[in-house]
């Protein structure tokens, strides 16, 4: 019940001395992330190489770990690209756990991949020129589709898109530039065997 | 930034419909307040999951339990009918039975009230029949109330809902063990039957019976040992003709040694000629047939000093000689402390052969080896020359016997577990189960004790002539008499063999005695004098051995006859022989009256028995298994 808040730059900033969960620290949270959410969904989308209920899962697990401390924002960035990064180590560790667990059963044997199911992406994406835009983000490089997600789609910037990913502004630019030339060749390929 | 702008408007697109498909927000504390709840309601679940596993396996178990003590109590419940029903014919049968006897002895009384028109001797045969009778009745009606006494009452797994699973089925297991019969209430189960007093008997007393055969008109050949006499008795054993005598220097002489009388096939037999010697065949009236050459390889002397008989076959089944081994030193040669303490006599081992002698091939086989601990071998120079070596059999260890049954079969009885082996017409040993016996165990302060006494023990028995002697030669002058008093019952007796040699100067004859004396029989062996240097060379056996060198002897109608060493069955001092069947099988106990010791058998359960002592002279008697001992017979 030691819970200290404090707010900065207008960003809540929690130190979270013990598991205890305050009422007020959720509720701020809850504002946060009320805010957030669907950004959220969608990043967890793209982490998630666009598997609805895995993204769901990711998603609702970031959020927990923010509320029960096991996630701590320490105010040095923006609420929002800390929740994008929370959302991009669980989406690995939710990747990582479910590898494990297909070589432990053996699901590796099975023929199985993974990759968006079939009908992952049908209640989300009707729209051709989005599918396209999918399919031509998944022959990228995981580097490259998040910058490119995160500047594009999310309005990050390359530094907060650096930080989010975890490597320098550099590595970033140069991760966004050679993404975007990619993605517009394949996407221009696209464009030429559709014609 | 055109072309960035595309892609943004692309990636907007796309942000637009995923955006717009994003589930609604839920708070986490929801969630948490859901997984708080859920925790808690998994718990439950799994608690309430595990009560019910609980419950339903103590349904079942309940549910089985009571089914299987239903069906035990339907199944006791028919059995207990069952048995009761039997139990009322048997009993209704055995009551009239009852009657039916009430009758006869009734008729019995009613004629011998009318004197005169039955003989009297009829009428206690019949009364003794009827008395028998009533006897058996009552065993029958005791087995029977035992069988219903021991008939479940009740619920036969009653029991059951008052103790624990695991409890009543050790109580079933072990209830189950103790319904065996026990070896103790198997030994008493044997019937024991008392050998009726002679019949007939002999008037004039006989010095020594080393064999008898009664012959197929009834007349029996009866070989006096110690008077060197065979006597040919009639039926009735009240007159005798002497086919045989002591007298020398006639066609019909006896010999100047005592030597047994050996059954062979038909109503002729065998006796040895101890200066050919060879054997002499004989018919049933003692007159002579023909000799009898021993194959090569067999001694004469094994012949005439230990137990002989003749399998169907007319084979002789003899005692081989103790096999030797040569002494060893540790350097090869002996030092002189070790000459002293171990002159250079070879070992001889505990085992000795049966040889089997066919007479028409000349070839004899071992066919087995029987047991015969030896203790010592004994040489002591007496003060007037002699010089004696005795054979000293050890009398705390197991001895193996061996006798041939009518039926042609070679029994060994093996005395460390009691029980038989028999060697059939094929040749092939088949061992028996372990016959019943009251085991002695010997305690270590037993054996203790034991060892401490043999030497005063052994000089007590060398005063008696020491009967676990196994042989025991003396060698010295001339002057060695015959016989020593006595006679065995089967086995050889004390002779003397004069130096062939040829060497020139004083004459020197040995003497040996195989002293397989039934000690039933009272005979007394020729006391020796005490040899200090007796000891023991084996272990002690953890049980009293339960037979005796000469505890053995074959009866006409195929069984064997087992003098044990120790007998609770003895009442006053009497010997009761344990009698094998030819397959092996301990069927019956035989008490001989006091004082008697079997000499010999006829086929149909007739025993011939001694009775007397060395001063005056032994009396042959024969008198017949009586008939409840005959059904058992096979």
């Amino acid at each position: 019940m030691t819970a200290r808040v404090s707010y900065e730059e207008g960003s809540p900033v929690t130190h979270l001395q013990d598991r205890t969960l305050h009422p007020s620290i959720v509720a701020d949270f809850d504002d946060e992330l009320s805010r957030h959410h669907r950004a959220a969904f969608g990043w967890a989308l793209a982490c998630c190489r666009w598997d609805r209920s895995q993204a769901e899962d990711v998603l609702q697990t970031a959020y927990l770990k923010l509320v029960e401390g096991r996630a701590t924002f320490d105010g040095r960035a923006q609420f929002r690209t800390f929740l994008f990064g929370l959302i991009r180590r669980t989406a690995s560790e939710e990747r990582r756990r479910h590898a494990l667990r297909a070589t432990l059963s053996l699901g590796m044997l099975n023929g199985k991949h993974e990759g968006i199911p079939a009908a992952g992406l049908t209640p989300i994406l009707q729209e051709e020129s989005t599918r396209a835009l999918v399919a031509a983000l998944k022959q990228l490089s995981a580097r490259q589709r998040e910058v490119l997600h995160l500047v594009f789609y999310e309005n990050l910037t390359i530094a907060d898109a650096a930080s989010v990913i975890g490597i320098s502004i550099g590595s970033a630019r140069v991760h966004y530039e050679r993404g975007k030339a990619q993605l517009r060749r394949i996407l221009g390929e696209d464009g030429h065997h559709g014609q | 930034m055109d072309n960035d702008d595309d892609l943004r408007a692309r990636f907007e697109a796309l942000a637009s419909e995923e955006t717009s498909a994003a589930p609604p927000y839920m708070s986490p504390a929801r969630v948490i307040r859901v997984m708080r709840w859920y925790s808690p309601r998994r718990l439950a679940l799994a608690g309430a999951s595990l009560a019910a596993a609980m419950l339903m396996l103590t349904v079942g178990l309940v549910w089985g339990a009571s089914t299987g003590y239903a069906s035990a109590r339907v199944a006791g419940e028919r059995e207990r009918k069952a048995i009761a029903a039997s139990t009322v014919g048997v009993t209704r049968q055995l009551a009239a039975l009852r009657l039916e006897l009430t009758r006869t002895r009734e008729g019995l009384v009613r004629l011998a009230a009318s004197q005169g028109t039955v003989p009297h001797a009829s009428l206690l045969a019949a009364e003794a029949e009827v008395d028998s009778m009533t006897a058996n009745l009552v065993r029958i009606e005791r087995s029977v109330s035992a069988a219903s006494a021991s008939a479940p009452e009740g619920p036969v797994f009653a029991i059951l809902r008052t103790m624990p699973v695991r409890t009543a089925l050790a109580a079933l297991t072990c209830g189950a063990e103790q319904s065996k019969p026990h070896a103790a209430s198997l030994q008493k189960a044997i019937p024991v039957v008392d050998l009726p007093p002679a019949s007939v008997h002999t008037t004039e007393a006989l010095g020594g019976i080393l064999g008898l055969k009664q012959a197929s008109d009834g007349k029996v050949l009866v070989n006096d040992a110690r008077r060197r006499q065979l006597k040919l008795y009639d039926s009735t054993l009240s007159t005798f003709t002497i086919v045989r005598d002591s007298a020398p220097g006639s066609a019909t002489s006896y010999g100047r040694l005592g030597t047994p009388l050996i059954p062979y096939l038909g109503d002729s037999s065998l006796i040895t000629e101890w200066t050919s010697q060879t054997m002499l065949l004989i018919d049933g009236h003692g007159r002579f047939v023909r000799g009898v050459d021993l194959p090569a390889p067999l001694r004469f002397g094994y012949v005439n000093s230990g137990y002989t008989a003749v399998d169907s076959k007319g084979r002789l089944i003899v005692r081989g000689d103790r096999p030797t081994t040569p002494r060893t030193f540790p350097n090869g040669r002996p030092s002189p402390a070790e000459l002293a303490e171990h002159p250079l006599y070879p070992l001889y081992v505990d085992s000795m052969p049966i040889l089997r002698a066919d007479l028409e091939q000349r070839r004899v086989d071992t066919i087995g080896r029987i047991a015969r601990p030896l203790m010592k071998v004994t040489t002591e120079r007496s003060g007037d020359g002699h010089t004696t070596t005795v054979f000293t059999l050890d009398p705390l260890q197991s001895v193996d016997e061996f006798a041939v049954l009518s039926t042609g079969s070679v029994a060994i009885v093996r005395g460390h577990d009691y029980h038989v082996d028999l060697l059939q017409g094929n040749d092939q040993w088949t061992a028996s189960a372990k016959l019943a016996f009251d085991w002695k165990r010997r305690t270590d302060d037993d054996k203790t004790r034991l060892a401490d006494s043999v030497r005063g023990a052994q000089n007590g028995l060398l005063a008696n002539g020491y009967p676990f002697a196994e042989i025991s030669f003396t060698t010295g002058p001339c002057d060695l008499t015959g016989p020593p008093p006595g006679a065995v019952a089967r086995g050889g007796n004390a002779t003397a063999r004069p130096d062939t040699s040829g060497a020139t100067g004083p004459r020197t004859c040995t003497r040996f005695e195989p002293n397989l004396v039934a000690s039933a029989l009272g005979v007394q062996r020729t006391p020796r004098p005490p040899m200090a240097d007796l000891y023991r060379a084996g272990g002690i056996d953890d049980f009293e051995a339960p037979l005796r060198p000469g505890s053995t002897v074959a009866d006409l109608d195929g069984n064997l006859w087992i003098l044990p060493r120790t007998t609770t069955l003895s009442k006053k001092g009497e010997l009761v022989y344990d009698v094998v069947n030819a397959k092996g099988e301990l069927f019956e106990r035989v008490r001989l009256p006091l004082g008697r010791a079997i000499a010999g058998f006829a086929k149909g359960g007739v025993v011939y028995l001694t009775s007397g002592d060395l001063t005056n002279g032994f009396t042959l008697e024969r008198t017949k298994l009586p008939s409840i001992a005959q059904q058992y017979r096979h």
